[in-house]
């Protein structure tokens, strides 16, 4: 088995963005019951989200720069190239927008969310927006992963019907 | 008896407004780069590559308007059920408006 630092840095930032998801969705959770004893919780919480979010992009962003341009050449010549062009395209865009969230949310949870009605609500309201957007990204970054395997698999021969 | 509705905090209205703006200039951005290829340019030149620009843009967006909001106590003159829709509706438009534009140009 061959492990190369681009399997490293793909995997590392898929694995961050999921656990970013998954931070942001605890919050969710944990804020859709807040007491004053789970604030401090939702604070940590909330600071994974950022940390994990700032992690893939990072990682994302340096694959992204360093090794996505031959994968691209790649899925364009195959049957998918809408897997660059509307996918990729989206998601390496979309992914800022769930990065903003991501870093307000340590933010928004610092007011009394136990006692501020409005504070609970903009919590609730960005941490769902951060799990939606993070599912859309994750969903394109797997159309991308298969309109390169399509493209491999039509050049290489197999996988034809 | 405290009857006055419950506010957002100075930062957390701030950021919340700083976040809709930003996340409606990114889109607005994709859109121009993707049009303007001088500005695809221009953006490519600054860091080396125009996405790298583009993500620093946005961070600063975001981090310089909510220090200025916040300063101001601009964000705080919106009601907070206001504010939350905006942001709602910003990240809407901005995702939806990102996939629309790559799927129809």
């Amino acid at each position: 088995m061959n492990i190369t630092s681009r399997d490293i840095i793909l995997l590392g930032h898929a694995a961050f963005g999921s656990l970013a998801g998954l931070a942001a969705l605890w919050v969710f959770v944990e804020t859709l019951n807040a007491r004053a004893e789970s604030a401090g919780r939702i604070y940590k919480a909330a600071l994974i989200a950022a940390i994990s979010m700032g992690a893939a992009w990072l990682l994302g962003g340096y694959w992204y720069v360093d090794f996505y341009p031959a994968d691209k050449a790649i899925i364009l010549k195959g049957p998918w190239p809408l897997a660059h062009s509307l996918f990729m395209e989206t998601k390496e865009h979309l992914v800022f927008i769930t990065g903003i969230l991501a870093f307000y949310l340590p933010i928004a949870v610092r007011d009394k969310i136990y006692t501020n009605a409005a504070a609970r609500k903009m919590v609730l309201s960005v941490a769902a927006l951060i799990v939606l957007t993070g599912l859309a990204v994750e969903g394109a970054g797997a159309i991308v992963n298969h309109g390169a395997t399509v493209a491999l698999q039509r050049a290489n021969g197999t996988g034809a019907r | 008896m405290n009857t006055k509705p419950p506010q957002l905090g100075r930062a957390s209205a701030a950021f919340a407004l700083a976040a809709a703006i930003a996340c409606v200039f990114n889109t607005a951005l994709a859109w121009a780069r993707d049009a303007y290829a001088p500005l695809n340019n221009l953006m490519a030149s600054l860091t080396g590559n125009p996405w790298i620009t583009h993500c620093l843009a946005d961070c600063v967006v975001f981090a310089g308007l909510g220090l200025i909001f916040r300063k101001t106590w601009a964000a705080n003159k919106i009601g907070p059920n206001h504010l939350v829709s905006i942001l709602i509706w910003a990240v809407a438009a901005a995702s939806l408006g990102l996939f629309a534009w790559f799927l129809l140009f």
